[in-house]
């Protein structure tokens, strides 16, 4: 699993593999929000083997950052890769979807 | 020349007691509003594209930031750059608002692009408002294109919840809320959004249409819970300067008394008159083409400008420049008037422009310069703005406005032909007249003559024979008729007929 996630992230960029970047907007521990983390981490752990960064902004307690990249619902997440941005709204649940976006799983 | 000039006496505060309202800042909707917006409340504009649901919700904000309190836009739909330069052509400077804390722009469109995966809420939306609104101390927002946001959650029964959920949480922080929604106008019943109307306090609907080829906006308040208001449709138009909304109640019966009896610039048509006309009156001129309407009514707005006054001049037929050289030939010269800005000319082809439009600029334009008269030339014209009704409110309003401020109207009209001695094109302005002179063709001596008669002078004596009205290269020269010079002559009377005030008949 390791190694095809590695070897789809080379195939996509054609470069060398690069880690995830992950920046999930939450509101507290309201339970969308939780539920978020949760699917995060086992994203995190299941499918790419740890090769990603993840930071956790809660809006409650400083709404600037999700002013400053228009972010107007939680959960949602900003994925960044090679200089590629995605946005992904929700709590995450519907794992196939995020894997679309990170390009991994059609072939699951 | 002493003015009583009203200012117009609008009561802020209507008659809905116990419901606190703030000022809507869009001029006459907070007439038909009873006061204004609800405060602390929701109020819905719903409306198909281009009916000015924006500048609504922006002229709010505006004008409410100028009166001192800050206020969010929210927008769904519009780049705020957009909405900059837009408010910037009215000559609001949003941009300086902003950076004196009084408003704060949220330019919150929804990333497109954007995977949906689970649930979520608009929780940060509702905490940069929060922040922004207690940095600012703002109380009011305006929420652009609600319906933008609420297609996020691709669900109807959602989006009703989410928004009963935006609905409470305003409530609860006390926000005066505009928001905006784009609706189909054709009212029908399976309507997606149609739940808002029932959430909202107050709502609008404003709508825009196609009246003989000239649109039109209108407006009109569906409900507003606990509070009285006007039900009609009102016209509205958005302006250089914002928008304007004409409500029909205003036309008051607040009209300053007719004044002191001012020289028509002629002497015999003063004395046909009694003396001359009032000041503060309305004057109808009528007659076909060619009888010399525009120039009777120079030859008064002349004498006016050698009085000192001020006279605007709505020309719907030919330039103002067409206009003073076309009189210099019958010897009326208003160069020296319009050299001094004792004359201005406002002129524009009606079909230019919606009826509310046309009335907005010269309703602008008088209140900018102040005449003491006012031409209109020819009111017959009006019919063209696209509507028979809304040629007719373009005239009440107008001279309703002139009268309440105390100044003189003087209007032509032009007849159909020459046979018609009074007709109005059904537009039924009669009863605002104060003095109708109609000017026809006659046969004098087998040869073209014009004739001239005082049909009404309200609350004045007046002559009512036919008199022959005469162009001359040196003004008008108003005299008896042919056959009643002689008669004159022969009783030893010289010089145009003094017996003809009052009482005195029809000359056969």
């Amino acid at each position: 699993m390791v190694a095809n996630a590695e070897a789809r992230g080379n195939r996509a960029g054609g470069q060398k593999p690069e880690g995830y970047d992950f920046r999930l907007f939450v509101a507290n521990n309201e339970p969308n929000s939780a539920i978020a983390r949760a699917s995060l981490e086992k994203i995190c752990s299941d499918y790419l083997a740890g090769n990603c960064s993840v930071e956790v902004i809660d809006v409650l307690k400083d709404f600037e950052p999700a002013l400053k990249e228009n972010i107007l619902v939680t959960p949602a997440l900003i994925v960044q890769r090679g200089g590629r941005r995605n946005v992904i709204f929700g709590n995450l649940t519907d794992i196939d979807k995020v894997l679309t976006v990170l390009h991994i799983g059609s072939e699951r | 020349m002493s003015k009583a000039r009203r200012t117009s006496s609008r009561q802020a505060s209507g008659s809905s007691k116990g419901l606190p309202k703030v000022p809507s800042g869009v001029a006459g909707l907070d007439e038909i509003l009873d006061g204004g917006l609800p405060e602390g409340r929701t109020t819905l504009i719903s409306g198909g594209p281009g009916t000015g649901k924006t500048m609504l919700g922006l002229e709010f904000l505006y004008k409410s930031a100028l009166a001192g309190h800050s206020g969010i836009l929210l927008l769904f739909e519009e780049r705020a750059e957009a909405i900059r330069r837009n408010a910037l052509s009215l000559g609001w400077n949003l941009a300086e608002l902003e950076k004196a804390g009084k408003l704060f722009i949220l330019e919150s469109r929804l990333d497109r692009d954007a995977v949906l995966s689970g649930d979520f809420n608009i929780t940060p939306l509702l905490a940069i408002i929060q922040g922004r609104a207690k940095q600012i101390k703002a109380r009011r927002i305006v929420i652009d294109a609600i319906d933008v946001l609420l297609r996020v959650y691709n669900d109807p029964r959602r989006e009703s919840n989410e928004l009963l959920h935006l609905h409470d949480w305003l409530m609860d922080n006390k926000f005066t809320t505009l928001m905006t929604a784009k609706k189909a106008d054709n009212g029908d019943a399976t309507s997606r959004y149609e739940f808002l109307d029932y959430m909202a306090d107050c709502v609008i609907v404003a709508d825009m249409r196609i009246l003989g080829q000239v649109m039109t906006r209108r407006l009109r308040i569906l409900k507003y819970r606990g509070s009285g208001f006007a039900t009609n449709e009102y016209p509205f138009v958005i302006g250089d300067e914002g928008t304007v909304l004409m409500p029909i109640s205003t036309i008051s019966l607040e009209h300053v008394p007719l004044g002191g009896r001012v020289s028509t610039g002629n002497e015999q048509l003063n004395e046909l008159l009694n003396g001359g006309y009032r000041q503060s009156s309305s004057i109808l001129i009528t007659g076909a083409s060619g009888t010399g309407k525009t120039t009777l009514a120079c030859t008064l707005a002349k004498a006016a400008c050698d009085r000192g006054e001020k006279v605007l001049y709505i020309s719907f037929e030919e330039s103002g420049e067409a206009v003073v050289s076309s009189m210099l030939s019958p010897g009326i010269d208003l160069r020296p008037a319009v050299r001094a800005g004792q004359m201005e000319f406002l002129t524009v082809m009606p079909e230019a422009m919606g009826a509310e439009q046309h009335l907005a600029r010269a309703l602008r334009r008088i209140s900018a310069f102040e005449p003491d008269h006012l031409i209109i030339d020819a009111i017959s014209a009006t019919m063209r703005m696209g509507h028979g009704q809304s040629a007719f409110d373009y005239l009440v309003k107008l001279v309703d406005f002139c009268k309440r401020g105390g100044m003189t109207c003087i209007m032509t009209n032009q007849l159909p032909g020459n046979d018609v001695e009074i007709d109005f094109s059904g537009m039924g302005i009669s009863s605002l007249l104060d003095t109708i002179i109609v000017l026809r063709y006659i046969s004098l001596d087998n040869q073209i003559a014009r004739s001239l008669l005082i049909l009404k002078s309200r609350g004045s004596k007046h002559s009512n024979s036919y008199h022959e009205y005469v162009i001359t290269d040196n003004g008008i020269r108003i005299q008896a008729m042919p056959g009643e010079r002689n008669r004159e002559v022969t009783r030893g009377v010289r010089g145009p007929a003094h017996g003809a005030l009052g009482t005195t008949g029809i000359v056969e």
